[in-house]
């Protein structure tokens, strides 16, 4: 435990478990390191299975300071003996922490500020989410895009993707529906439009920069409108109660829960509404979440 | 050099055949290893020492994703050059 061996030992334990006499033991290691020193010399390079890989590699010249008289001085480039363990040897030694993994960390340690920002924003994509969402049924291969935004784990191409799906369908619905637009658009007060232009319009600028005002503009009315279009779906079903509730399991998402127990994935914000207390972000709930999935009633 | 040529080279110098170099071979090492797992280190005069050492846990975060990670702590096999060796190579 903790001790230094020298060679000696190694001899002595290589002898008693091989059918060779001492001096052949001490023969043979010390050939070996002394041929792994020559081997480098000559290839700069050797590997022997089971234990690992020496090379020589360079090292550049580099500035420093004297620790002694603070003065800049420069350390000159040269070689040095690297060794890299095999792999059974590696895995071999680290046997007693084999059983970690790398973790991914939650959002949950980040600073008290940075939490505020992070749920503006996620506030901001929940909204379209929602809004998108809606307008999906129509158009499939929309909802294709959709599906894969979902499950997509990394945050910038969520948001590139969604923001897209907003940009196509405000564009198409403003298209289909151009005569009316201007007619059923109720006049909203002006403070909430400002906020709800605020918050999509950030997501939309940084997935395509190159948009003109004038398309900007487009898809601010137009989902201006979905937001009005939001309330009369929600209102089709009523919560009557509980019907069951589903632990969370990984990979599962809100649409494919929606989809086992309601048949369509378009239920799914009831499930949110249902669990408000639960799920505090809808792209961000907890593995083994122990969800309440509502019982409906067509209104 | 390859395992295959230090294995021939040193039933060479030693005037044994492969198969008996390939076989105490592994066992010297796998001797090694068992040491090296009790915490032992080798030293070995004029070489230099291989020794297992503990990398704490970390956090690291993911350049592309922002994705923040903690990695554990592990154990790693290392190998100091003695000095007359370094001084060899430099």
């Amino acid at each position: 435990m903790n001790e230094r061996i020298t060679i000696q030992n190694l001899v002595d334990l290589l002898a008693s478990k091989q059918d060779i006499n001492k001096s052949d033991a001490e023969k043979l290691l010390k050939a070996m390191f002394a041929l792994i020193e020559k081997a480098l010399q000559d290839d700069k390079y050797i590997k022997i299975k089971g234990l690992g890989t020496f090379k020589i590699t360079k090292v550049d010249s580099r500035d420093s300071v004297s620790i002694n008289t603070g003065e800049r001085i420069k350390i000159e480039g040269h070689s040095k003996i690297l060794f890299l363990p095999d792999n059974s040897i590696r895995e071999a030694i680290n046997k007693p922490f084999a059983h970690f993994e790398t973790v991914v960390l939650n959002n949950d340690a980040t600073l008290l500020d940075e939490i505020a920002i992070d749920e503006n924003e996620d506030e901001a994509e929940y909204i379209e989410i929602e809004e998108t969402e809606k307008k999906e049924a129509e158009t499939k291969d929309i909802e294709k895009k959709k599906k894969d935004s979902t499950k997509s784990s990394g945050l910038p191409y969520f948001i590139t993707i969604i923001s897209l799906v907003v940009l196509l369908t405000s564009g198409t619905i403003f298209l289909f529906f151009k005569p009316n637009l201007f007619k059923t658009e109720t006049p909203t007060p002006p403070i909430e439009k400002s906020i709800i232009a605020k918050k999509t319009i950030k997501p939309i600028k940084s997935a395509i920069p190159q948009a003109d005002i004038d398309t900007t503009q487009t898809i601010i009315t137009g989902i201006n409108k979905d937001s009005h279009n939001f309330k009369p779906d929600s209102t089709n079903y009523v919560i009557i109660g509980t019907m069951t509730t589903h632990k969370l399991q990984i990979g599962e998402t809100l649409t494919s829960i929606s989809k086992y127990y309601y048949k369509t994935k378009e239920l799914w914000p009831y499930i949110v509404k249902h669990n408000r207390d639960i799920i505090k972000n809808p792209n961000r709930i907890p593995i083994g979440a122990m969800l309440r999935i509502p019982a409906l009633r067509n209104r | 050099m390859t395992s295959k040529e230090f294995i021939l080279e040193l039933s060479k110098q030693m005037g044994w055949s492969t198969q008996k170099v390939s076989d105490s071979l592994n066992d010297a090492i796998s001797i090694m290893t068992k040491q090296l797992q009790e915490d032992d280190a080798i030293y070995i005069q004029g070489f230099g020492m291989f020794e297992v050492k503990k990398r704490m846990e970390r956090i690291s975060v993911n350049p592309v994703s922002k994705l923040r990670m903690l990695v554990p702590p592990k154990l790693v096999l290392t190998f100091k050059p003695s000095i007359p060796m370094k001084d060899k190579f430099k």
